[in-house]
């Protein structure tokens, strides 16, 4: 068994749960669908933001020198790291230098990517999360389960119970609109003391030096708007050339994460306030060996909508946690062998090859084909396990000999008399069955001439 | 060796072939006429309401009569009860109102209620032509605001009022 189908099992014990987590995936699948349909030439859009990505990619160095000078001339102070324990260092030397010992912070999935938080609290630093579903990840001490929805497997009432212990809130109140007031009340006084805003970027436009930072609640927003200091963490891949560029971005990006067709905020950062001070670092992690992969460096088109989680069926049906890369779903799939193929390969087998995910993508990047790819190279990983590997050796044995394959076809349904839903047997255990071979094959059916056609014998 | 000149190494040896810009050619193709009634639909969606108005309109007497003042009306945080702004242009795909700099960077964010006001002829159909319109220009900062404050992040409920202003009203000025 896969370490993914392994880390699925308490999620898929609860069947209610689970119907539950996959009709509210669902949801936002639908609501995508119905907001793209309204978009003429949806398709054309596609392929242009893929062909900005891939052109932005290959003149890479280019435009992060530009996006540098701009950027610079405007004011923004800029670094650079090349990995995880750099952007960490980086952003404690900068908070330390202010100073700043609170911190309000947005989402930024590369300060997951690189455990930013936690090494910021090692130095005693207070990083409070001010996006809800975040917030709400935060108090329970456990990570995201969706990049875009960080919440979406915890029920209201779980939620209520949280708000009540950590938050003072009524206790067995767990209407939404109630929780989000507490949360408002509660995250506003943090944005009014925060000594730091850190927030993510969505994208970086390398003409003008700027950046587009996008959500709904306005919390990236608030968060800058009161604190001195604004970090901003980027990793090399979110540049775009230009503002005609980002046009066709913020076009797709919120259609292909909710369905809504902007977010409520696309807010772009040029010069900070006066008397204030935006810093940004530009992150490598990683990135710059995807970019020399050719078979996957169209990971880095990647705009972190999360269209690709939501709609898919293995996703929607085993929940974030299933995964053992912090990104889950299609994407996370890929971007984890990126990572490690050591350490996530076991996330490969949670792929039907549906190809779902990739005809929603708005970069049209192909995680299912990227998921395909990997699994051919597993070989040479030295992943695949033993037994899968022996099967595999008399299977391809069996279909290379049309006389082997009738022979093995014919003496088939002896295997019918074993018990093949055992402790030993994966695929038969919890609802499903283990299909059973047919007494005769449909070759000998149809040399009987017994195979009905439109409801009559083939006459022969 | 820096960081910048690293990383800079890094992406030279990959050695990615050049790929050409991509010709953006793309529009919603409709007369900026129709862009006022779509823009209006747009914002509704989002969850803010839309107003005609005469232009030369006493809109600070109309955010009186929206939002009267029942006793909560505080300040919130450098925002009051109600603030009226001035947006650039308007988006009809969207509802997006482009709103630039100080002092309006503060009201739309620390307000509790924004009325936003935009000439009907100040409204482009889609983003492509939002990133081309002469009034896209700004200094610092600037937002693209479509309706009020809105999370679902609690069992995927829409609430309004996340953390900005919990309601949006766009004025049109004819």
């Amino acid at each position: 068994m896969s370490t993914h189908s392994k880390a699925a099992a308490g999620f898929v014990s609860d069947a209610g749960r689970t119907a539950w987590h996959d009709d509210a995936l669902w949801h936002v699948r639908r609501k995508r669908d119905a907001a793209v349909v309204e978009v003429a030439g949806w398709e054309e859009l596609r392929l242009a933001a893929s062909g900005i990505k891939q052109h932005t990619l290959s003149r890479l160095g280019e435009y992060l020198e530009m996006f540098e000078g701009n950027a610079m001339a405007n004011g923004i102070v800029v670094h650079w790291a090349c990995d995880a324990g750099e952007l960490n260092r980086t952003v404690g030397g900068i908070l330390s230098s202010h100073n700043a010992r609170r911190v309000v912070k947005s989402k930024s999935m590369l300060s997951e990517e690189c455990r930013l938080n936690e090494y910021l609290e090692e130095l005693g630093i207070e990083v409070t999360e001010s996006d809800l579903g975040e917030r709400i990840m935060q108090l329970m001490n456990r990570p995201p389960s969706h990049i875009v929805l960080p919440a979406i497997h915890v029920r209201r009432e779980e939620v209520g119970t949280l708000f009540a212990r950590e938050l003072g809130s009524e206790p067995d109140n767990s209407d939404p609109a109630y929780l989000t007031h507490q949360a408002r009340l509660h995250l506003r006084e943090k944005f009014l003391t925060a000594d730091a805003a850190i927030t993510g970027v969505n994208f970086a436009v390398a003409s003008d030096g700027s950046f587009a930072v996008c959500t709904n609640e306005g919390n990236a927003d608030m968060g800058t708007l009161f604190a001195p200091l604004h970090i901003a963490v980027m990793g090399i891949e979110k540049l775009v050339p230009d503002y005609p560029s980002l046009g066709v971005m913020t076009r797709l990006l919120a259609r292909s994460a909710t369905g809504q067709s902007v977010t409520t905020y696309t807010s772009i950062y040029r010069k900070s306030a006066k008397d204030r001070e935006i810093h940004i670092v530009i992150v490598d992690n990683g990135r710059t060996a995807t970019l020399a992969n050719e078979t996957h460096n169209r990971m880095l088109r990647c705009l972190r909508c999360g269209a690709c989680i939501n709609t898919c069926p293995v996703y929607r049906r085993s929940g974030g946690y299933s995964y053992s890369y912090f990104i889950p779903g299609p994407v996370g799939i890929n971007l984890g062998m990126l990572a490690s193929p050591q350490r996530y390969s076991g996330n490969l087998s949670a792929c039907s090859l549906c190809y779902s995910c990739s005809g929603v993508c708005p970069a049209r990047i192909d995680p299912a084909g990227g998921i395909y790819s990997w699994r051919q190279e597993l070989g040479e990983l030295r992943r695949p396990p033993f037994v899968k590997k022996a099967v595999s050796k008399c299977l391809k044995t069996a279909f290379s000999s049309p006389r082997g394959f009738r022979t093995a076809l014919k003496m088939a349904p002896a295997v019918n008399h074993l018990p093949l839903n055992n402790r030993l047997n994966p695929y038969g255990k919890g609802l499903r069955d283990t299909p059973r071979f047919a007494s005769r094959s449909f070759e000998e059916m149809w040399s009987r001439g017994e195979v009905e056609k439109n409801g009559e014998k083939e006459k022969k | 060796m820096s960081a910048k000149n690293e990383i800079m190494t890094r992406i030279a040896a990959a050695g990615m072939e050049p790929v050409p810009m991509p010709d953006i050619k793309l529009s919603g193709g409709e007369s900026r006429g129709e862009a006022a009634e779509r823009f209006a639909a747009s914002v509704e969606r989002a969850g803010g309401s839309v107003l005609f108005a005469e232009a030369g309109s006493d809109v600070k007497a109309l955010a009186a009569e929206l939002y009267p003042c029942h006793g909560e009306c505080g300040p919130e945080s450098g925002g009051g009860w109600v603030e009226i702004v001035r947006g650039r242009f308007g988006v009809a795909e969207n509802g997006a109102v482009w709103i630039a700099d100080e002092p309006e960077r503060r009201l739309i964010f620390a307000a509790a209620n924004l009325v936003i006001i935009v000439p009907a002829s100040a409204i482009v159909p889609t983003m492509h032509e939002a990133f081309r319109e002469p009034r896209f220009g700004f200094d610092r900062f600037g937002c693209f605001v479509s309706g009020p404050s809105k999370t679902a992040d609690i069992e995927q409920a829409l609430v309004i009022g996340a953390h900005g202003a919990r309601s949006v009203t766009v004025v049109v000025e004819r």
